[in-house]
């Protein structure tokens, strides 16, 4: 074998093989080599003595006491206007009373007319209200009477204010707390009573006087152009969904002229009696206005022998939490019927929770994201009942361990200590969801699935 | 239709064939055992002779061979690619893609000096158990999977050169290089909660470094004979944790493998290569516990070339070979043991008068792993194409 220590760069000419049909061939060999080439699959192999890492996996069982702090519930958030629905009770499950009431818009100032004689319209801002209607649409969907009943219209003659108004208060703002003339939003002009047939229709008018017509056709105050629907069926749960107010006006031009002209709602809401307040013994949420828990976290990183829940644990107790141990964390919490028996939820009830960014300025704290995947749905059963549901908490579990034991990233924010149980889409309607609080059979717990393992991921 | 489109045709014919059902992979479920399976860094030439890539006739880059680049007379640049798939009976498919060996060579005066990277130990691998857990509601279907992703490669400066006209020396200093990430995880049925149910998961990586350094010699002592021999030695091997991994790096004590083979002209054109290698991985097995790996571990094999094949002129040699390669961990508690046939061809596609400008070679091998009652059975594509280089 002999060859030159270094060869000149060959300036010879180049020659490929067989030209381009070989270049191709070879060419699409190595492409069908590449591109089979490109598929991965790792070798398993099912052999669990092959695997050095020991592992266990047991359930914790915290009790409210370990892992809370202290708890508040809130009542406040919202207005009964903003309910979709508003109702109407008198005796609803023994003594539950709803009202609704409506302001009305203005008439239009001119009507019309043809003077006598004349073919040619003109308008005539000096009509005279000699009466009209007080029209009222009836949901037909969720709440209907099994028969006919009787429904009752007033005119309400009192100022009052449609975002805070209450059973016992007409104005409940700060400092200018006004309350009713009489409870449930009195006194009032009755209008009569009407018959409410729900297999006949879903309307239900009520004859106004010339006199009421006249002042919610004359009046400035939006709060005196007002009407109050009432029921005279007691045991029974009536939705209202609007009202219009109808006049008939005569022509102050053409006197033999009557012309219909209606004003629309304005502003909207119900009251009811009685108002549930709030327990530190019972966890509500949802109602109208609603009502939220408070829950301040105190998570323990370490289960001490002593507690039930480290001796549970067995062999295992002490036992760090740390939040690489955690793949589960669930908030168990316990269904009961609301009382007054009225405000048992008769749909499903949305349960979320949220981080309380601010967990010294509760109730006041503006909230997070939510920390569950998507909210809970308590349905009635589950209230009615008093079984028992699970909100997952796992990532917010990690995140506060990681904060405890100082692993969490600075960057990475503050995790709130406290968290706020509430229902989206504040307020749904007037019942709420009661859940069992702390020091009650069945009070809320944490329950945590953990994963703990032995040995070295190297050999 | 040419004499030559037949041969390609029919050797193109056999490698997608191969494709067709060896979706190209490198993988192994002998990966598991100890440190990962040993995979030498040689070309598609080598593989199809069955030797150990030392003493092939020729002037090439091989990281088993240091001083076969002496007479490299351009600079060049080389690359291997290796798909693969591997199967254990009753069990699916296991794949993957290995680049085993590339590396560039330029010439400088009477030396050559190169830069290469190589493969080592494969580590892509998992294994997979049912488990059972108690909770309070009752007993829960869960699955632990153990996986190890990554591999341990060499990177090495070398240097060759000739002595004389039957002696070449070379030689070469490096690391070994790449990364080790083993994960466990648990997953458990979502049974005994509706959502936020998360999988357990444990997780390290590791940076591999390590010195190697290696040397050998080819004498062509006839035009009749060529041998050669190499070799190599490695020092601890360490793992260093990263992104977070707790505790301390290991160390693994490396083996110092020697190779010594040759090439005989059996009649011309016709050539016979064989090749042996030896390493004492008795050192690791200490470190690894005991009972882990061999102690020594051998390798030997040969082939033949036929060389007399040609393309309008051009050199079409066809090649044959069988080996035997001792594997060094143990694989569930047995010792293991590869052995392949292997096949394939090499092709000019372009000279500068003499001198090869791009040279293809393939090789398919068909072989099989035991361990004990383990076996695995292979299909392995070996590509490699070299630019330049002379």
């Amino acid at each position: 074998m002999t060859l030159q220590p270094r060869q000149p760069r060959s300036r010879g000419r180049v020659r490929t093989t067989s030209g381009p049909r070989l270049s191709a061939l070879v060419a699409a060999l190595v492409v069908a080599l590449v591109v089979s080439g490109c598929t991965d699959a790792v070798p398993t192999v099912e052999d669990g003595d092959s695997i050095p890492v020991n592992a266990r996996t047991v359930e914790v069982i915290l009790p409210f006491s370990e892992f809370i702090e202290s708890m508040e519930v809130f009542a406040g958030f919202g207005s009964r206007a903003d309910v979709p629905a508003l109702h109407v009770a008198l005796d609803y499950q023994d003594d539950f009373q709803a009202r609704s009431l409506f302001r009305f818009g203005f008439l239009p100032a001119t009507i019309q007319v043809f003077p006598p004689g004349e073919t040619q319209s003109v308008g005539d801002t000096a009509y005279v209200p000699i009466g009209g209607r007080l029209v009222v649409s009836m949901d037909t969907l969720r709440a209907v009477p099994e028969g006919i009943v009787e429904l009752e219209a007033g005119a309400i003659l009192s100022n009052w204010d449609v975002p805070t108004a209450g059973w016992e208060l007409a104005v409940d703002t700060l400092g200018g707390v006004v309350p009713w003339g009489e409870p449930g939003g009195g006194p009032v002009r009755s209008l009569g009573a009407a018959s409410w047939n729900p297999q006949e229709g879903d309307t239900v008018v009520f004859a106004v006087d010339s006199v009421t017509a006249t002042e919610w056709a004359r009046e400035v105050n939006p709060a005196r152009r007002a009407a109050r629907i009432s029921s005279a069926t007691p045991g029974v749960l009536m939705d209202v969904r609007s009202a219009r107010f109808v006049a008939d006006v005569r022509s102050s031009i053409n006197p033999d002229t009557v012309v219909n002209i209606s004003a629309n709602t304005t502003g909207s809401t119900f009251i009811y009696s009685p108002e549930p307040g709030v327990t530190p013994e019972e966890i509500r949420i949802g109602g109208a206005p609603a009502r939220r828990a408070y829950l301040r976290f105190d998570l323990p990183t370490r289960l001490e022998p002593g507690s039930r829940a480290c001796e549970e644990l067995g062999d295992l107790c002490p036992l760090d939490l740390t939040p690489d141990r955690v793949i589960y964390a669930g908030l168990v919490l316990t269904g009961r019927p609301s009382e007054p028996a009225a405000f048992t939820p008769r749909d499903t009830i949305r349960l979320d929770a949220r981080p309380a960014l601010a967990g010294d300025r509760v109730p006041r704290s503006p909230l997070g994201q939510a920390i569950p995947a998507r909210p809970r749905e308590l349905l009635p059963s589950l209230l009615r009942e008093g079984r028992r549901m699970e909100l997952p908490i796992t990532l917010y579990v990690e995140s506060l361990l990681s904060q405890e034991l100082g692993l969490r990233d600075e960057e990475a924010g503050e995790v709130p200590h406290t968290v706020a149980l509430l229902s989206p889409f504040e307020p749904t309607g007037f019942t709420f969801a009661s859940l069992v609080g702390p020091g009650q059979e069945g009070e809320p717990f944490l329950r945590l699935l953990l994963t703990l393992s032995e040995g070295d991921l190297l050999p | 239709m040419t004499r030559f489109a037949m041969m390609v045709g029919a050797a193109a014919a056999m490698v997608l064939a191969v494709g067709a059902w060896a979706p190209a992979s490198a993988q192994s479920v002998f990966n598991l055992g100890g440190l990962g399976l040993q995979t030498d860094p040689m070309d598609a030439r080598a593989r199809a002779l069955g030797g150990v890539g030392v003493g092939l006739t020729g002037w090439q880059m091989l990281m088993t061979d240091p001083a076969a680049a002496a007479g490299l007379r351009l600079p060049g640049i080389s690359g291997t690619f290796q798909p693969s798939v591997s199967q254990v009976e009753g069990s699916p498919e296991a794949g993957g893609t290995r680049f085993p060996l590339v590396g560039v060579s330029y010439p400088f005066g009477r030396h050559v000096f190169s830069a290469q990277f190589g493969s080592f130990l494969d580590q892509e691998w998992a294994v997979t158990a049912d488990r059972t857990v108690e909770l309070a509601d009752g007993p829960v279907p869960a699955v632990d999977r153990y996986q190890s992703q990554g591999g341990i490669g060499q990177a090495r400066l070398g240097w060759a050169t000739r002595i004389g006209e039957q002696v070449s020396v070379g030689a070469g200093v490096g690391s070994l290089v790449g990364s080790v990430e083993r994960r466990f995880t648990r997953e458990l049925t979502t049974g005994p909660v509706e959502e936020g149910l998360e999988n357990f998961r444990q997780v390290g990586e590791w940076r591999v470094s390590g010195a190697t350094l290696a040397a050998g010699v080819n004498w062509f002592p006839s035009d009749l004979l060529h041998v050669g021999a190499a070799v190599e030695w490695m020092g601890d091997m360490t793992l260093d944790p990263v992104r977070g991994t707790a505790g301390e790096g290991r160390s693994y004590s490396m083996p110092l493998t020697l190779r010594a083979g040759g090439t005989f002209t059996l009649a011309p054109d016709v050539r016979l290569a064989l090749g042996i290698s030896r390493a004492d991985w008795s050192d690791v097995d200490a470190d690894l516990g005991g009972g882990a790996a061999r102690d020594l571990v051998w390798g030997y094999g040969g082939g033949v070339e036929w060389a007399r094949g040609t393309i309008r002129g051009r050199a079409f040699p066809l090649r044959a070979g069988y080996r035997v390669q001792q594997l060094p961990f143990h694989v569930q508690g047995e010792s293991s043991e590869e052995r392949a046939f292997s096949g394939g061809f090499g092709i000019n596609l372009a000279d500068a008068q003499d001198v090869p400008l791009a040279r293809l070679d393939l090789t398919v091998e068909r072989g099989s792993r035991d361990a004990g009652l383990l076996t695995e059975d292979y299909w392995r594509t070996t590509l490699s194409l070299r630019l330049s280089g002379g």
